[in-house]
């Protein structure tokens, strides 16, 4: 998506398409953050408790992580 | 047997410690568990702490009674739905498909988000009853974590609570230890069996008191 099509907006419900669209960036973004310090988090609270289950958890942060990532991709290009 | 005791290595310290079911009746009836995703572990298999000395030997490790993660299934419960009480009311029809879809993804995101947050909160937030020391780990929140330790033979006074309908009909309550160090009460909150966990921190107590008596202390 080229954001220069900004420049082409004609009637108001496109200014509203164009806000919602980045307020759902901004919050995938800002959900980014977050994914980012849960998988950082369960790391270091694998090598505080180690467990069996501490890959399964790591994994699941991992998953958890790159779905944030895709989501803010479709975000920013498919929106 | 001081004076012998006095010239004694911490190798030969070592091996004069006891193994816990040799002085511990309620350690002696439980049986080593090897998964660790329940509230309860005695003797767990392959579960080591970052501060546990060589030697030292965990004991029981407990966490809060899954009956007390009720509240958080039911909000998650509760977020799985809700999607579809919009849907059904068409509250969002005025967006173009490709945003409600990813209203929709974001939210169930949202919602993974939580339910992964309320697990880990619950799973490294751990109890553990070593041969030396009690340690207890809190993990409030994902950017909030403490560490609590004290020796066992600093131990005080112990308190058991178990209050309210669910605590007596599922066996949870608190444990509260009164210390001599810096830190002076850990709480042991909503663990399962606080009976015998008390009843193992006692006995712990007096075989802390043994050690010192024969000279058996590192």
């Amino acid at each position: 998506m080229n954001p220069l099509y900004l420049l082409q907006i004609n009637n108001g419900s496109e200014i509203m398409l164009v806000v919602v669209k980045y307020m759902f960036v901004l919050a995938g973004f800002l959900y980014l953050l977050y994914a980012i310090l849960v998988t950082k988090q369960v790391s270091i609270m694998s090598k505080t408790v180690e467990t069996t289950n501490s890959t399964q958890n790591k994994v699941l942060a991992f998953v958890h992580l790159v779905i944030a990532i895709l989501i803010l991709i479709y975000y920013l290009l498919v929106l | 047997m001081a004076t012998k005791m006095a010239g004694t290595t911490l190798a030969e310290k070592d091996r004069l410690r006891r193994h816990v079911d040799e002085y511990s009746e309620v350690m002696r009836k439980e049986v080593p568990c090897k998964r660790h995703n329940s509230a309860f572990l005695p003797k767990p298999k392959r579960l080591t702490i970052d501060i546990q000395a060589e030697s030292e030997q965990i004991v029981l490790v407990l966490r809060q009674h899954v009956i007390t993660q009720t509240k958080s299934v039911f909000i998650v419960v509760a977020l799985l739905l809700l999607p579809l009480l919009f849907s059904a009311t068409q509250i969002f029809s005025f967006l173009p498909l490709t945003y409600r879809f990813g209203s929709m993804m974001g939210w169930y995101l949202f919602t993974a988000g939580f339910s992964l947050e309320c697990y880990l909160k619950w799973f490294y937030r751990v109890f553990i009853v070593t041969d030396e020391r009690i340690i207890d780990v809190d993990f409030n929140s994902m950017i909030y974590k403490d560490v609590s330790t004290t020796k066992i033979d600093k131990i005080e006074d112990i308190t058991a609570i178990t209050s309210g309908f669910f605590s007596s009909i599922f066996d949870y309550g608190t444990v509260i230890i009164q210390t001599a160090g810096t830190k002076q009460e850990l709480e042991f909150e909503d663990i399962p069996q606080p009976a015998k966990v008390t009843a193992l921190l006692n006995e712990m107590i007096l075989e802390e008191e043994l050690e010192k008596f024969e000279g058996r202390v590192n």
